[in-house]
């Protein structure tokens, strides 16, 4: 009787610590007593993408309250369910985008701009207000961010962690579109929601 | 009657009333003032919980109902389930709690009932502080000092806080726009990365927090381990420090809440003087919730 609530305590622990090591879950989350432990939950985003079929990518900034939390589970927890989860919500999404491509604004270390950026992107919202007539069918990319802070130099950085490219179900068996999971360089869109 | 001798009576008086207390009925009553306020926003649980409240209300026996109990065991362990990946960690302490509550609730015998509290209490005290200080011990970004120093420059909630410790807060809101602009998607930043304003007075209070909460995180943790009369004196002053200080920048109240009712378990029928500070802890908590931040940066 004293060891049921103790024992279910440490084995969620234990489950924690397991996929916090190997599967990227927040130390913040999971019931492992690791809150503080890193600076998760200020240092991760997720940036999100509808990539054209000519290769270019929309920037979709702004989601549904819905997809706010499906974002910020895969925020705290990368796994496929949770990215699957979120990609068939976008696919069932109406988007307003934006007519002209909006360039990316460069600046240096210190915080100067220093003119226009190599990239420019369509910025596409999701409307909660009607569902999409059909199932969008173009590759979605999902992209996860994450800062790192160097007392030494005192430079905040940023660097991508994980790319996931995901397909729509009937692209599935097409070997040129099959999902993707790939770390690179680059930068991409959505503000941490 | 002087101040001073007004404070003597009321303390003497309140530990006397502590005596005549059910604990059990008490650590309930607390536990559903938790649930209420900062407990799972699901909607299956929220109006669950709050019902409990309307019923507790209109009739006081029923916090020692095992039926209440069970129903918000259940309610919460749903809630839990469905949004495991989001809930903080006192979010899981929480419904181990009222898993305990449940069971001392259940059983027939009072003086079980306050063991299975006061047990129950000591390990989620050792559990909560040790496994935290071994997440922090094997975090290169905790032990490095760059997650508080990172937390005083850009987490908006620590602004006030590092305001009152002496941090300009125009150096604070430099960074804090400066980390925005550079996660803001139609930004491209030289290198990846931008240069702080930190300041070598930001690095030492960084450092300082990190090993603060580090070793009192280790000591609350160890020092409840042997159940002896010393060292549980000594953790309650620990824990009662912790809280006091911790749950004022952290707004985490409902963890700061649930540590006080684990210390409170513990020192029931021993330590009058510490029931009655673990009284005023929760009187504090609620007082930390005034905007004071919003003050401070005014």
């Amino acid at each position: 009787m004293f060891l049921a609530i103790p024992t279910l305590a440490l084995l969620v622990a234990g489950r924690q610590l397991y996929l916090s090591t190997y599967h990227d879950l927040s130390t913040w989350k999971g019931g492992g007593m690791g809150m503080f432990a890193s600076a998760d939950t200020l240092a991760r985003y997720v940036r999100v993408f509808i990539e054209t079929p000519d290769q270019k990518r929309i920037l979709i900034n702004k989601l549904t309250s819905e997809q706010n939390d499906m974002l910020l589970n895969t925020m705290y927890y990368p796994s496929e369910r949770n990215l699957n989860t979120l990609d068939a919500s976008l696919r069932h999404t109406n988007f307003s985008a934006s007519r002209e491509p909006n360039q990316v604004t460069r600046f240096d270390q210190s915080g100067k701009p220093l003119g226009a950026g190599s990239t420019s992107y369509i910025v596409a919202s999701a409307r909660d207000d009607r569902p999409a007539a059909s199932e969008l069918d173009l590759p979605i990319i999902i992209e996860l961010w994450e800062f790192s802070y160097d007392p030494g130099d005192r430079l905040l950085r940023t660097s991508r962690k994980r790319t996931v490219r995901l397909v729509a179900d009937d692209k599935r068996g097409d070997p040129a579109s099959s999902p993707v999971t790939e770390p690179a360089p680059g930068t991409g869109a959505v503000p941490k929601l | 009657m002087t101040a001073a001798a007004y404070v003597k009576q009321l303390t003497i008086d309140t530990g006397a009333a502590f005596q005549r207390l059910s604990q059990v009925q008490f650590i309930a009553g607390a536990t559903l003032f938790l649930l209420v306020y900062w407990g799972f926003e699901d909607g299956l649980a929220k109006i669950t919980v709050q019902l409990a409240l309307l019923a507790v209300v209109l009739r006081p026996a029923l916090l020692e109902s095992k039926l209440m109990w069970l129903v918000l065991s259940v309610v919460n362990t749903v809630a839990l389930v469905d949004g495991w990946v989001a809930a903080d960690n006192h979010k899981y302490l929480t419904l181990y709690w009222v898993y305990v509550v449940t069971l001392a609730v259940s059983v027939s015998d009072s003086k079980l009932g306050e063991t299975i509290l006061a047990w129950h209490g000591r390990f989620f005290l050792v559990f909560v502080f040790c496994a935290a200080a071994v997440q922090k011990t094997i975090s290169p970004t905790y032990m490095s000092g760059e997650m508080f120093e990172m937390r005083l420059l850009i987490d908006e909630r620590f602004k006030a806080f590092g305001h009152l410790l002496g941090i300009d807060k125009t150096v604070a809101e430099t960074a804090y726009e400066l980390g925005a602009r550079l996660r803001n998607p139609m930004t491209e930043f030289e290198g990846g990365a931008v240069a702080l304003p930190s300041t070598d007075r930001i690095r030492t209070l960084g450092m300082v927090i990190t090993w603060y909460d580090l070793l009192i995180q280790y000591a609350i943790g160890l020092v409840f381990i042997p159940g002896r009369g010393i060292t549980d004196r000594i953790g309650h002053y620990l824990l009662l420090f912790f809280i006091f200080t911790t749950y004022l920048p952290a707004p985490v109240y409902g963890f700061g809440w649930l540590l006080a009712i684990y210390g409170l378990c513990l020192s029931w029928k021993k330590y009058p003087a510490f029931n009655i500070a673990y009284t005023v802890s929760f009187v504090a908590i609620l007082i930390y919730q005034l905007p004071w931040r919003a003050w401070v940066l005014k």
